[in-house]
C-alpha cells in the first residue's frame, strides 16, 4: 500500500471536516466510518457538537425513537446514510437488488430512512465500495428519494474509498470534487456507474494530517471499538 | 414504522409524516397514502395508518405475577405494548414483585402491569437469540437457521426438526444443552 493511511481514515477525515461546532449530528447502524468521522470532529474542531451514534454507550439517546423525533422537529443538522446502491441523483436503495417483483437479493430495509433523509438538515452519503455495481445510474429500488429530500434537507457529499462527490442541487446530480491520494482520476471515474461530471478545480483529497491520524488511531479508535470491535480489529484505524 | 406504532399507542387512526415522497415504498404499502396537506394547501404529505398489533410478546429478565416486568436494556417495547391489543410477557424469572426502580437501577426498561395481559415463566425464551444481560446469541444454532433458510426444502426440514418436532420448551432446552440440570 502506497498511502500511510487507510481508505477508512481518509473517508472519516472528509466526513469530520463537514461537521460544524454546535451541530447535532449522527449516524446509524453499520456506520463505523461516519462514527469515526464524528468522533474525530468532536476531538478537533467541533467540541460542542452533539453526537448521536447508534449503539454507542455515551453518544446515544434514551430510545431509538428520539432520533426520529429530533429529526422530525427539524433539530438534526447532519446525518449519514449508505445503501446497497446509490445513484447519480442521490437516490438510496436499502431494500433490494433486481426486479422489485422478483428480487435477486433482499436487504434489511429502510428503518425510517425515507423520513430521516428528508428531515435531516443535510445528509452525507458513504459507500465502502467504489464500483459500478454500487454507484449506479439509477437504483433498482428508490428507498429514499434524493430530489424529494432536497425539499427540506438532502444529500451534500458522497464519500467512497476513492473519491468525494458533491451534490449539485440545481441539476440534481453529483459532481466529483476530489480523488484520494495516489489514485488515477480516470480510473476513479471509470468505476462510477454513470458519466460522472468532474469539477473544473478537481484535486487530490486533502489527506489526513499527522494530528488527525494520531487521534483516529488512539481516542477515536477506542470509542469506535465500543460499537464496532470487529471493524477496529480489522485494522482500519491503525493496529494496536 | 415507529411513528405508526406510536399512533397506535395513542389510539389515533393515522399519522402525518415528513418525507417518504418519491420512495418506491409508497407503491407497495397500502397503509401509506399521499394526500394534500390540509394545513399547507397545495403541498403533498404522506399519511400512514396506525399499527395495532393483535399480540405482542416480550421476553423479560424478570416479571411479577401482576405483569410488571424488566426488559433488558433501553428499548421501545413499552410503546409497542401500548399499541398492542394483547401483551404476553415471557420471563426468565418470575419473582414476587418488580418495580420501575429495579428497572432503572439496572439501566433496563420497565413494562408496567397495566400494559401486560399474561405472564409466562420461560427461561431462555429468547434462545437461540441473545438476551442482553442474561445470555449471548447461540451462533451455531443461528448459523444453522440461516443456512437452512437458503431454500424451501431445507427450511421445511429445519422447521420439522427444530420447531414442530420439539414437543415442548423443556424438550427444546434439553436438546440445546440448557435443561435445568445441565446448566453451568
Amino acid at each position: 500500500m502506497s498511502a500511510a493511511y487507510s481508505p477508512a481514515e481518509q473517508m472519516a477525515v472528509v466526513l469530520a471536516h463537514d461537521v460544524r461546532d454546535w451541530e447535532t449530528v449522527g449516524c446509524g447502524t453499520h456506520s463505523p466510518v461516519p462514527a469515526a468521522g464524528l468522533l474525530l470532529a468532536l476531538h478537533t474542531h467541533a467540541p460542542h457538537a452533539t453526537l448521536i451514534i447508534d449503539g454507542h454507550p455515551e453518544h446515544s439517546l434514551a430510545t431509538p425513537s428520539d432520533l426520529h423525533f429530533i429529526a422530525q422537529r427539524g433539530e438534526l443538522d447532519l446525518y449519514h446514510f449508505s445503501g446497497i446502491q446509490i445513484d447519480r441523483h442521490g437516490n438510496l436503495n436499502m431494500t433490494l437488488l433486481g426486479d422489485p417483483a422478483n428480487p435477486k437479493l433482499r436487504v434489511p430495509g429502510a428503518h425510517g430512512a425515507p423520513v430521516l433523509y428528508y428531515t435531516a438538515g443535510r445528509s452525507n452519503l458513504f459507500r465502502m465500495e467504489h464500483t459500478r455495481r454500487s454507484l449506479v445510474e439509477r437504483v433498482d429500488y428508490v428507498t429514499c428519494s434524493g430530489v424529494e429530500a432536497c425539499e427540506h434537507g438532502g444529500p451534500k457529499l458522497l464519500v467512497t474509498p476513492n473519491a468525494v462527490l458533491r451534490f449539485d442541487r440545481e441539476r440534481a446530480d453529483f459532481v466529483l470534487i476530489s480523488f484520494h491520494g495516489g489514485l488515477d482520476l480516470d480510473q476513479v471515474c471509470a468505476n462510477i456507474g454513470w458519466e460522472v461530471r468532474v469539477a473544473p478545480d478537481v484535486r487530490e483529497t486533502e489527506p489526513p494530517s499527522p494530528a488527525e491520524l494520531r487521534l483516529l488511531r488512539t481516542s477515536v479508535r477506542e470509542q469506535v471499538a465500543l460499537v464496532y470491535p470487529d471493524f477496529v480489529r480489522q485494522g482500519h484505524l491503525g493496529t494496536s | 414504522m415507529l411513528s405508526m406504532v406510536h399512533a397506535g399507542a395513542m389510539g389515533l387512526p393515522f399519522i402525518g409524516l415528513w418525507g417518504l415522497l418519491g420512495s418506491d415504498l409508497l407503491r407497495q404499502r397500502r397503509d401509506f397514502k399521499v394526500v394534500e396537506d390540509p394545513f399547507r394547501p397545495g403541498r403533498q404529505v404522506v399519511v400512514a395508518e396506525s399499527i395495532r398489533p393483535d399480540v405482542a410478546v416480550f421476553q423479560a429478565l424478570r416479571a411479577d405475577p401482576e405483569g410488571n416486568a424488566v426488559l433488558a436494556g433501553k428499548q421501545e417495547s413499552p410503546v409497542i405494548a401500548q399499541a398492542s391489543k394483547r401483551v404476553v410477557v415471557t420471563a426468565e424469572e418470575v419473582v414476587d414483585r418488580v418495580t420501575a426502580v429495579d428497572a432503572a437501577a439496572g439501566r433496563h426498561t420497565f413494562l408496567p402491569a397495566a400494559d401486560a395481559d399474561i405472564v409466562v415463566h420461560v427461561p431462555f425464551g429468547a434462545h437461540p437469540g441473545a438476551l442482553p444481560a442474561a445470555y449471548e446469541r447461540a451462533d451455531a444454532q443461528c448459523r444453522a437457521y440461516v443456512e437452512a433458510s437458503q431454500d424451501e426444502a431445507t427450511f421445511a426440514a429445519y422447521l420439522e426438526r427444530s420447531v414442530f418436532g420439539v414437543p415442548s420448551h423443556a424438550a427444546y432446552l434439553e436438546r440445546v444443552g440448557l435443561a435445568a440440570g445441565a446448566r453451568a
